[in-house]
């Protein structure tokens, strides 16, 4: 039988006078969380989704930095340090990769279609992790920890200190190396694909496979609409795939001549774990370390700016991918939610 | 509601917004109970409508939709709270009047407690959640939450005398995820 507490809380809580729902309150809001491009997103997000280990267990860390630990199907990881790459390119992919301290066997027996969107290596310089996030057509969602065996830990941990927040994964073991993937993301029948191609395949051919699902253009937001833009995006020249808030800032950025960057590669250090939590809103790149070469100059956003207004489409919620090519630039708005994708073309200055 | 989840998984935008506005007022209630301020109840509502409005199409369980609202509106709860001062009064504005048609002040009986032990209490009590889902929202172990509401028994006795005693943890009685 409820109590009299009870009946008292429910019905003082229905007797709470609710505030007009603001509904542009909420989107400014959701679109900033989309636009945020600092590490917390990303690394929480991207980095496993298994769990952490709590901070007074940081003293067990060894191996350079990087830890995991997997028991059964639950598995924990830690790092100090790592070298971030959004929508990788060969050159970046192959000069992260270069000195890892195991022969790397990538995913294989992805669905086609499905692209290397994100590329995080742990140490930097010498990874004896690497972890790739794939998106594809049908909202495919695949993240993967590729780690060192000589990494893992057994399932005990240090002594005292606070209990780490294990996840549920699945995890397998290719030659030299062990395929963590956070539970929840891939069927199973897909794991049973994936593991099994994975078996059958060499460091050489799967690292060929990964290539060949790099994007042809560079990502400087979110990654929503990566697989739309890689429809329409050329095999070659210079493209740039920018989110809504970016082409909704481009009246003031073109005012304050504020082009836009290539910030995709980042050196991360300096971690910080609470409670059990990554922290990491409170780490920082490291200085020096973002390329800072201009992607779309202030040319090609007036021309984007130009193109859209022209169409009304200044204020559209899309995100855009700008190709530049010799003689006009060409540009995609892709509609966040339902509806056509519009191509403009203009004439480069 | 089952429609316009169905239909903002599916990716519909109309959708999408058409269930904010229907969780709007679950996210505001729930925020304020364990918040007790007005004010940092809307921000934390918001924020929750707002991951909700991006991360939605991440959900890969439509049954989990209950149990992951509870936890983006406990979370946002719990960060926007911080920024109380210590010894401001909680649940004093006119929209935590007592209710009428009882003579419990709940609000008054909430605020002697621990945010913590607040937290167990409405999800248990008012919501109607098992100690080991509320276990699963504010990320402790399921004893965790039996201790604080065993300790919030304790303390509520002393501002609901008689109508404390029936404040026992009812495991059998209690729906799943009702709201």
């Amino acid at each position: 039988m409820p109590s009299e507490f009870s009946n008292a809380g429910k019905a003082s809580l229905r007797a709470i006078a609710v505030p007009p729902l603001v509904m542009n309150a909420v989107r400014a809001r959701a679109q900033e969380r989309r636009s945020r491009t600092g590490l917390r997103r990303i690394i929480v997000g991207a980095t496993l989704a298994i769990g952490i280990l709590g901070a007074a267990t940081v003293a067990v860390v060894k191996n350079a930095g990087v830890d995991l630990w997997v028991s059964g199907n639950k598995g924990a990881f830690m790092m100090h340090s790592l070298e971030w790459i959004r929508s990788p390119q060969a050159s970046e992919f192959r000069a992260a990769v270069a000195n890892a301290t195991f022969p790397v066997v990538y995913p294989v027996g992805l669905p086609a279609g499905a692209k290397l969107v994100d590329m995080q290596v742990a140490p930097q310089g010498a990874p004896s992790t690497v972890m790739l996030a794939y998106r594809g057509p049908g909202e495919f969602h695949a993240d993967f920890i590729l780690a060192n065996p000589k990494i893992v830990n057994a399932a005990k941990f240090g002594p005292g200190g606070a209990q780490p927040h294990f996840g549920h994964i699945d995890t397998w073991r290719v030659g030299d190396e062990v395929v963590v993937v956070p539970k929840g993301l891939l069927s199973a029948a897909a794991i049973d694909r994936i593991e099994s191609a994975m078996r059958k395949t060499s460091p050489a051919a799967s690292a060929a496979d990964a290539q060949s699902r790099l994007l042809p253009f560079i990502v400087l937001g979110g990654i929503d609409r990566v697989v739309t833009a890689a429809r329409y995006a050329p095999s070659t020249g210079s493209s740039v795939l920018i989110e809504d808030s970016q082409v909704r800032s481009l009246p003031r950025r073109i005012a304050a001549r504020d082009p836009f960057v290539d910030n995709r590669v980042q050196s991360l250090s300096g971690f910080i774990y609470e409670k059990g939590k990554l922290s990491g809103a409170r780490s920082k790149p490291v200085p020096g370390v973002s390329s800072k070469k201009v992607v779309i100059n202030l040319d090609g956003m007036k021309a984007i700016e130009s193109a859209l207004r022209a169409h009304g489409m200044l204020q559209c919620r899309c995100d855009v991918l700008f190709h530049r090519g010799a003689a006009a630039y060409t540009i995609w708005a892709l509609p966040l939610g339902h509806g056509a994708v519009s191509k403009y073309v203009v004439p480069a200055t | 509601m089952n429609q316009l989840l169905s239909s903002a998984l599916a990716g519909d935008p109309a959708a999408l917004e058409g269930l904010i506005h229907e969780i709007w007022p679950r996210c505001y209630r729930l925020a304020a109970a364990v918040i007790g301020d007005r004010a940092l109840a809307q921000d934390a509502a918001q924020e929750s409508c707002a991951i909700v409005y991006v991360r939605l199409r991440s959900l890969r369980d439509r049954s989990a939709f209950d149990a992951w609202l509870y936890r983006i509106v406990m979370r946002e709860a719990t960060r926007v709270r911080r920024r109380i001062p210590a010894n401001v009064p909680l649940y004093d504005d006119a929209s935590f009047a007592p209710d009428e048609t009882t003579s419990i002040d709940v609000w008054r009986a909430l605020a002697q407690l621990p945010e913590d032990q607040r937290d167990a209490v409405v999800l248990f009590y008012f919501h109607d959640l098992r100690t080991e889902d509320i276990a699963a929202i504010v990320d402790v172990p399921h004893a965790t939450v039996r201790t604080r509401l065993m300790r919030a028994r304790e303390r509520l006795r002393a501002s609901l005398g008689d109508y404390a005693n029936d404040l026992h943890v009812q495991q059998g009685e209690v729906q799943h995820y009702a709201v």
